[in-house]
């Protein structure tokens, strides 16, 4: 019994199926892929029930779940950035029309009944960084396709070597200075593809598009210690007791610094976020439990980025 | 039993029809104004003497595009059908008048000297294409229901529609059309009353047919620039302020992929509407037919 994902990107062409390099295998821990054929259905006034009903927008939406390993999910972050660029072995990843995937799911039970499906023109709707502590990161993934193909079972032959990021490996600054109260972190980036891109003469999904401004918005959970950037998401000033008549929010420059495991004070990826907004607080006390101090933020203007090395180059 | 409505073309305005098709409508609608007049005198705080007038009837029809079962309806619109081999072609002529049969809980009847007033044909990619109709009649009366047997025909499917524009002998498949509508107004006088008789007298035209339209569309240079300079590689507007005639023709396939019927129509860019709102975009081209001809072929 064997189950695999193999990524790769997509060639010019939209929806062709055909990578513009050999698909790789990526690390995942869970992967769902629901094929809706919505089918279309007339409510006419002379019946009880629909006389029939017929093919209508094929919708294909799924998820994607791995341990998050910078470099093997690469493509993955490429497309879901869509523009990328930095001298090796460094690639930066910057907001950009997202690009188009191709992705290969096979399952084999037994030794004699597989399948594959191979998904053209997939897109990265959005992505999901956990940071939590006692566990890898987790990195989750909404895809979108144009339409697929049943194949063959064909297993990667072997996965790139890289480990996952743990939690321990993970730093935050905050200000340009490491913080140590931030007990666990989430990160997510929201292209807003454009899911209804259909036109007449086709039922799948034409295009990526974007059908709406990159949400990228997060939280972070502090200990009870603290205090400083608690009071910042609240007033906009930690040195200030209330809000001031200018209504300012709490800004921050964010970082979360990855490192390697198996190179042991190597960055594997850099997420920079120059602008980060303090949008809301929530504070909970209960008992005598370790009081949770949550921030939620937002990141704004220029410069977010993904820098991911090789460190295998 | 449950509701249906059928359709006939009468041979004389308001003297039935003979022949009724049933057609499968996804919703039909009824107003009917007897008139009510009431004259306020002086000799009296109330209005006195309520008559009835005109009679008003109107209403709305809308079905799934399945042009064989609603052939009767184009005709009526279109005025001419010509019947030949294995199509009909619907042109423009005088307006035909038919009959309508509707069912609604139990209670049948039937609406005489029906006129459609203005058809509406709707396609977006992602539902069945439909058909919609204003229509207005000359008077009705009630019948018994009947059974209804449906002719077998598949209504039109979105991704088995494919328009194509032509500009000189160079013809574009366009692929990112997401919805299309084109309204044909019949230019019906509603308001056609005489001396002696308090229904709609005859089905007669007071105003051109006239037949615009919208098309939302993906990004689209070219079409774009059809709308704005008059030529689909156009920059600017120094060769005049030009427009752009485009030949359009919507083809609709059956599943098997024969032919099941085709509108055919001269267009004119009327407007451009292009909206970027939190980073989604929309382009709607308005556009108006200004020529006779449109047509529709339907194939049996």
């Amino acid at each position: 019994m064997s189950r695999y994902v193999k990524l790769g990107a997509e060639n010019a062409t939209y929806g062709s199926g055909t990578p513009a390099t050999a698909t790789a295998g990526v690390l995942v821990t869970s992967v769902g892929d629901p094929v809706d054929r919505a089918p279309i259905v007339e409510e006419c006034i002379s019946g009880y029930i629909a006389n029939s009903a017929y093919g209508g927008a094929l919708r294909l939406k799924g998820n994607l779940e791995g341990s998050l390993r910078p470099m093997q999910m690469l493509p993955i972050f490429k497309a879901l950035f869509g523009s990328s660029g930095g001298v090796a072995p460094n690639t930066e990843l910057t907001l950009g029309l997202p690009t188009a995937l191709v992705m290969e799911l096979g399952e084999q039970v037994g030794s004699a009944t597989s399948m594959e499906t191979k998904y053209k023109g997939v897109g990265i709707s959005s992505c999901t960084l956990e940071f939590n502590p006692k566990e890898i990161v987790k990195a989750r993934f909404d895809w979108v396709a144009k339409n697929f193909v049943n194949g063959s079972y064909s297993a990667p032959v072997s996965y790139t070597t890289e480990d996952p990021v743990v939690f321990y490996n993970a730093v935050i600054s905050i200000g340009g200075s490491p913080t140590s109260t931030v007990k666990s972190a989430s990160l997510t980036i929201d292209r807003k593809l454009d899911e209804e891109q259909y036109t007449l003469g086709e039922f799948d999904l034409q295009r990526l598009t974007i059908n709406g401004m990159t949400d990228i918005t997060g939280e972070l959970t502090f200990s009870e210690m603290e205090y400083t950037e608690y009071k910042k998401a609240m007033t906009g000033d930690a040195a200030q007791t209330t809000i001031a008549e200018n209504n300012p929010l709490g800004t921050v420059a964010m970082t979360i610094t990855c490192t390697d495991m198996s190179n042991p004070g190597q960055t594997a990826l850099v997420i920079a976020m120059p602008i980060t907004v303090y949008t809301d607080t929530d504070r909970t006390i209960q008992g005598m439990n370790e009081i949770e101090k949550k921030v939620k933020f937002k990141v704004v203007g220029s410069g977010f980025k993904f820098t991911i090395t090789d460190l295998s180059a | 039993m449950v509701d249906y409505v059928s359709v006939g073309l009468e041979s004389a305005y308001g003297g039935g029809s003979a022949s009724l098709v049933p057609i499968l409508a996804t919703d039909f609608n009824v107003t009917v104004n007897r008139g009510l007049e009431a004259s306020p005198v002086v000799s009296s705080r109330m209005e006195t003497q309520a008559v009835y007038t005109k009679l008003g009837i109107s209403g709305t029809l809308t079905a799934s595009l399945r042009p064989v079962m609603l052939r009767h309806l184009f005709t009526m619109l279109f005025g001419t059908c010509t019947e030949a081999g294995d199509r009909y072609t619907f042109t423009l002529g005088a307006p035909k008048s038919g009959e309508f049969r509707v069912n609604a809980s139990g209670v049948a009847a039937k609406f005489l000297g029906v006129g459609l007033v203005k058809m509406s044909l709707g396609f977006t990619a992602t539902k069945l294409p439909t058909v919609s109709t204003e229509w207005v009649a000359r008077e009705y009366q009630y019948v018994a229901p009947t059974d209804q047997t449906y002719d077998s025909e598949d209504p039109a499917l979105p991704y088995l529609c494919t328009l194509t524009m032509t500009r000189g002998a160079v013809e574009y498949v366009k692929t990112n059309i997401k919805n299309f509508t084109i309204d044909l107004t019949r230019g019906l006088d509603g308001d056609y009353f005489v001396v002696g008789d308090y229904r709609l007298f005859a089905l007669v035209c007071n105003e051109p047919c006239k037949i615009s339209g919208s098309i939302d569309i993906g990004e689209d240079p070219s079409e774009i620039a059809s709308v704005l300079y008059g030529d689909p590689a156009g920059v600017d507007l120094s060769g005049g302020n030009v427009p752009d005639d485009v030949h359009v023709v919507m083809e609709i396939q059956k599943a098997n992929a024969s032919d099941k019927a085709t509108i055919e129509f001269d267009i004119t860019y009327e407007s451009l509407a292009v909206g970027n709102s939190q980073g989604s975009r929309k382009r709607t081209l308005k556009f108006k037919s200004i020529d006779d001809q449109v047509s529709i072929v339907v194939m049996k």
